[in-house]
């Protein structure tokens, strides 16, 4: 009982380490985040029935993503909802991902920052959208405007995000 | 003739879901065939997916104060997650069931809470450049340990550098294989109020910090040195843990550990250690240290190597609306 528990605690423990830097990583392959967390249930399940095979002395996270590839083509072998990328290109992305580890951690380290240099009204819509998990008709009814006009706003939000995060990035390697 | 698609615009679409079957394909092929391209896209999706974090402070920062007081929190991030997106801790407790003798499933999900706790003088930023206090201090919210210092960078941003390894008990014939960086955080005001709360709920501590190496002459001598992060939780006095270093690690009610091997010119990344904050914690001792990997009692010198943004989040999870059904009760 006492190895089930600690077992158990364990598993949690490395799940809960790895658990944002693997759901980053289907979302950018899944950009839906119903459908990565979805992949995410399965990859941790996947995982618990796998515990026992897992070597200790190698990293969790890298023994994880392995299996997060694995349920990522399943969700898109049997899911039709949404058009999804080609297998090739899905290779391709996970290939240059694993390339540059560092990446990611430079946009989060600057988002908070540009988050903060966004006008209020555009910051709430991209909070509402992305922390608060609305959909666009519920952001499109409560600020007055289409849903066209939403997601127009918001992809206009992120390219000044994006923007904002690289110039950040370049004056700090000057 | 027809128009050459806009790639970043079919990027932005796919990224809320509006392509469709015609447009993602064209866009696959692209990301395969056009480096540049694909590279548009990764720098898209990766914002996306950072935006998605659900530790993102959206509100506008607050001033920061320098304090010695107990952990108390900066702002506050909720997470309601719909139906199917169920925290792990949740699908631990499905997989407890469904691996067991029954079947378990989630009747609702719980809503996670996620606080940032102080850590005094995280980013370093307002403490003055120089030498921190050496020796192992037992105030709560102030950093001490091996030489180190804060160093400023030229764009003015400041971070702890790992001046040299030592012993911070000052035993000459003690082993010197590590700088460390300590610093005491007072849990009692945050145990009181989750005491105040839901008795059952789940509370996680994250520590998490960056690190970094550039060039130094000990390159050569040391081509991988090691960070860690450590959260110590006790329920002792700070001045009982100093004073019974480091035997007194066997008192440690819960312990998280992470660690990055740095080469020179390397960033780590952000580099997280969590552990389960147990009800009976009123201490975490939080450290930052960097190791040479070798017993020795001559302190070495660690060249270029820096951390920063110290953060501590405490997740705190209500008690798992879970239910649990036998199979096939009568085998």
């Amino acid at each position: 009982m006492i190895d089930s528990d600690h077992k158990h605690e364990r598993f949690t423990r490395l799940l809960l380490e790895s658990e944002p830097v693997i759901l980053r990583a289907i979302l950018v392959i899944i950009p839906n985040r119903a459908d990565a967390r979805e992949i995410m249930q399965e990859t941790a399940v996947a995982l618990w029935r796998q515990f026992d095979s897992y070597n200790p002395d190698r990293p969790f996270l890298n023994w994880a993503m392995g299996f997060s590839r694995i349920e990522t083509r399943r969700f898109i072998a049997r899911q039709k909802r949404r058009a999804q990328l080609s297998e090739q290109a899905i290779e391709v992305l996970e290939q240059e991902m694993s390339g540059s580890p560092t990446f990611i951690s430079g946009i989060e380290h600057h988002l908070a920052c540009c988050l903060g240099k966004l006008s209020d009204n555009n910051r709430r819509l991209i909070k509402g959208y992305y922390h608060d998990n609305r959909n666009v008709e519920w952001l499109a009814e409560h600020h007055g405007r289409t849903i066209e006009a939403i997601y127009k706003a918001i992809q206009r939000i992120r390219r000044d995000l994006q923007t904002c995060i690289e110039r950040q990035l370049k004056e700090e390697q000057a | 003739m027809t128009m050459p698609p806009d790639w970043d615009s079919l990027i932005q679409k796919h990224l809320d879901g509006q392509t469709n079957e015609e447009e993602a394909a064209e866009l696959s092929e692209q990301i395969v065939a056009n480096a540049d391209i694909r590279s548009d896209y990764l720098r898209a999706a990766q914002l996306h997916s950072a935006l998605n974090n659900e530790l993102l402070a959206f509100e506008k920062e607050q001033g920061s104060t320098v304090s010695s007081t107990p952990a108390h929190l900066e702002h506050t991030v909720s997470s309601t997650p719909t139906r199917k997106q169920v925290p792990p801790s949740l699908i631990v407790a499905l997989l407890a069931g469904l691996l067991g003798a029954g079947m378990a499933w989630a009747i609702s999900a719980p809503k996670a809470e996620v606080r940032a706790l102080h850590v005094a003088d995280g980013t370093f930023d307002t403490l003055p450049a120089g030498p921190v206090q050496r020796g192992f201090s037992s105030q709560f919210g102030i950093w001490s340990g091996d030489p180190l210092e804060i160093a400023e960078q030229t764009n003015g941003n400041r971070r702890l550098r790992f001046m040299e390894t030592g012993n911070v008990k000052g035993d000459p014939n003690g082993g010197a294989s590590a700088c460390n960086a300590f610093q005491f955080i007072d849990l009692t005001s945050l145990r009181d109020q989750l005491q105040a709360g839901d008795a059952n709920a789940q509370h996680i501590l994250k520590l998490s910090v960056r690190f970094e190496r550039t060039s130094a002459p000990i390159d050569e001598a040391f081509p991988k040195l090691r960070a860690d992060c450590h959260i110590y939780l006790f329920d002792t006095e700070p001045s009982a843990i100093v004073d019974g270093w480091p035997d007194v690690l066997n008192d440690v009610v819960a312990v998280a550990k992470k660690r990055a091997r740095l080469t020179s010119g390397q960033a780590s990344g952000r580099v997280r250690a969590s552990c389960l904050l147990e009800p009976e914690a009123t201490v975490a001792l939080i450290t930052l240290n960097v190791s040479v990997g070798m017993e020795t009692t001559t302190p070495v010198k660690l060249g270029n190597f820096f951390a920063d943004d110290v953060k501590l989040t405490l997740t705190s999870r209500p008690d798992l609306p879970v239910r649990v059904v036998k199979l096939n009760p009568g085998k």
